[in-house]
């Protein structure tokens, strides 16, 4: 089985060819994906000598983030599945960032205007993915005995996390994160793919300030 | 030659197959009217949240009504110069995909280009190089001398605001909803267009050049000092002003060019009193004039894939990296932006 996996939710865009389970070729570049994805897609399936037509699934990595990049790789995706009619993987951002974290974590983000995308993770469960002022959610993970890891995509919110030992951070999802979340997600097909919209979660911020 | 056109340069999702530049074998849009007029204009980020949203369906509700597949395709093509950058991502990156995926040729086409192709649809024999094109948008007022097929000398165009921007936002000033011009049209239909003397901006200046900010300013500046003024004589007053500075220059222009095919595109070209008036003005001096049927006037796919087909004679496909860009030079001449007059 051949997968293509799309990520363009954050600064670097990831594409990846899986073959039955393993990886086997991997492009990151820094860069405008509106000009440079689908070059990047077919120069990854150049190097594994692939054809579109040989690919069985793929999964795009549908938010929250950038929300240009998320609509250009959901646009590709939903395009891509329902010309090759396969598939599509749609992976949740925090999904993959905390796919090889220690038990209890929570994955952030940020969602503008000092507030955060959370989601907490178990080992056998996930909540839901919210979004709150980061103050509201630094006073959740503050009140957590024992103490909880945190993992942020990208870095804005460092600051206030600086006596927490369990912090890190993140620039990119990892390949391997991003191959276990497009495995361990379920596929959509037909009608659903072509509903797919990227998991913004929250409204632009016209629409929030228009409702205020 | 069977060719997918794709537009999402603005608000409208348009996605049409076209038969080798003639035939239109479907053109379907989807318009997002209503879910930016609570805003009283387009969001540029819910425009591109909207068109990701809808694409899969524009896609294939094109294909059903053309009774065609992907694989029936010879090319894609797309808008992808000039317009919201945030929407013309999606248009671009569904055309990619389908080029990647059905490994047929990808043309890039500046929306613009559009607009003037057209005109062409069904008239390839009758449209003789070189015509003029006036192309009056909500973004867009220019006179475009079409030599060849992508080769334009631009002869006039805005200063400032296009004519549909006074349209669009006198529009919401009185509240009439989107889209703005329809909601003129309709009310200027009950109205004396003699009832307020609007100025008409660089009317007796012997050129193409257009300046429609000044006309803006006056009709807003006289709803604010007299807000119960009568709605239909304004818009018919507006709208009069509009349409003689719109033919005065185009007809001058013509005569001094020596033009004798003169087209109309555009969202602009909808507007029944501005086609009656070019048409019998162009009449009146023996002049053709040609304007598109009206679904083609407002952005479309059909537009994109009729333009591919005789761009792509000329300049051959694109590759997969093309850029997308809000303003682009425009044509062989390189027809330019630049920052103290739209284009030049």
């Amino acid at each position: 089985m051949q997968s293509l996996v799309l990520d363009t939710s954050g600064p670097f865009t990831t594409v990846l060819v899986i073959s039955d389970g393993k990886l086997s070729t991997l492009s990151t570049v820094q860069d405008r994906p509106a000009e440079h994805l689908h070059q990047q897609i077919a120069s990854c399936l150049d190097d594994v000598s692939l054809r579109p037509q040989d690919l069985s699934r793929i999964a795009v990595v549908i938010g929250p983030g950038s929300w240009t990049g998320l609509n250009i790789g959901v646009t590709t995706a939903k395009t891509l599945s329902q010309v090759l009619e396969i598939p599509l993987v749609p992976i949740r951002t925090l999904d993959a960032l905390t796919i090889h974290c220690a038990p209890r974590v929570w994955g952030i983000m940020h969602a503008g205007r000092h507030r955060c995308y959370y989601a907490v993770y178990t080992e056998s469960s996930k909540s839901e993915m919210d979004v709150l002022p980061i103050n509201a959610v630094i006073e959740q993970i503050d009140s957590e005995t024992p103490p909880v890891g945190i993992i942020e995509y990208g870095e804005t919110f460092s600051h206030h996390f600086t006596n927490h030992q369990h912090y890190q951070t993140t620039d990119r999802l990892s390949p391997e994160a991003l191959m276990t979340a497009a495995d361990e997600t379920p596929a959509l097909e037909g009608e659903s793919v072509k509903l797919l919209t990227p998991a913004y979660l929250q409204p632009s911020h016209v629409e929030r300030d228009a409702s205020l | 030659m069977l060719i997918l056109g794709i537009d999402t340069s603005c608000d409208d999702t348009g996605v049409a197959i076209v038969d080798s530049g003639q035939w239109i074998l479907s053109n379907v849009i989807a318009s997002q009217h209503a879910a930016h007029e609570r805003f009283g204009g387009v969001v540029p980020v819910i425009a591109a949240r909207e068109h990701t949203s809808k694409i899969s369906f524009i896609l294939e509700s094109a294909l059903s009504q053309a009774g065609k597949s992907f694989s029936d395709l010879d090319a894609v093509a797309v808008s992808h110069h000039q317009g919201l950058m945030l929407a013309l991502v999606v248009g671009v990156s569904a055309a990619k995909s389908i080029a990647l995926a059905c490994d047929i040729p990808l043309i890039g086409i500046h929306h613009l280009e559009g607009h003037i192709y057209s005109n062409y649809i069904g008239r390839s024999d009758i449209l003789k190089f070189p015509f003029l094109c006036l192309t009056v948008a909500g973004g867009h007022t220019l006179l475009l001398k079409v030599l060849s097929h992508g080769n334009y000398e631009l002869l006039g165009h805005t200063r400032d605001d296009a004519a549909g921007e006074v349209l669009d936002k006198v529009a919401r000033h009185l509240n009439l909803g989107v889209p703005g011009g329809a909601a003129i049209e309709r009310l200027a239909l009950n109205g004396n267009p003699s009832a307020y003397g609007f100025p008409r901006p660089l009317i007796n200046r012997s050129d193409g050049e257009f300046s429609f900010s000044g006309l803006k300013t006056a009709v807003i500046a006289a709803i604010d000092r007299n807000p119960n003024l009568n709605q239909a004589d304004l818009c018919a007053s507006l709208q009069q002003a509009i349409v003689d500075l719109l033919v005065t220059k185009t007809m001058l222009i013509a005569e001094r060019h020596n033009l004798h095919q003169i087209t109309l595109a555009g969202g602009v070209a909808l507007n029944q009193t501005l086609r009656n008036a070019l048409q019998y003005a162009a009449q009146q001096r023996g002049y053709d004039f040609f304007t598109p049927q009206q679904d083609l006037c407002m952005d479309n796919g059909a537009m994109i894939a009729t333009a591919a087909y005789y761009l792509y004679k000329e300049r051959g496909a694109d590759s997969l990296d093309i850029d997308t860009l809000a303003n682009a030079p425009l044509g062989i001449m390189n027809i330019r932006y630049r920052h103290d007059s739209k284009y030049q």
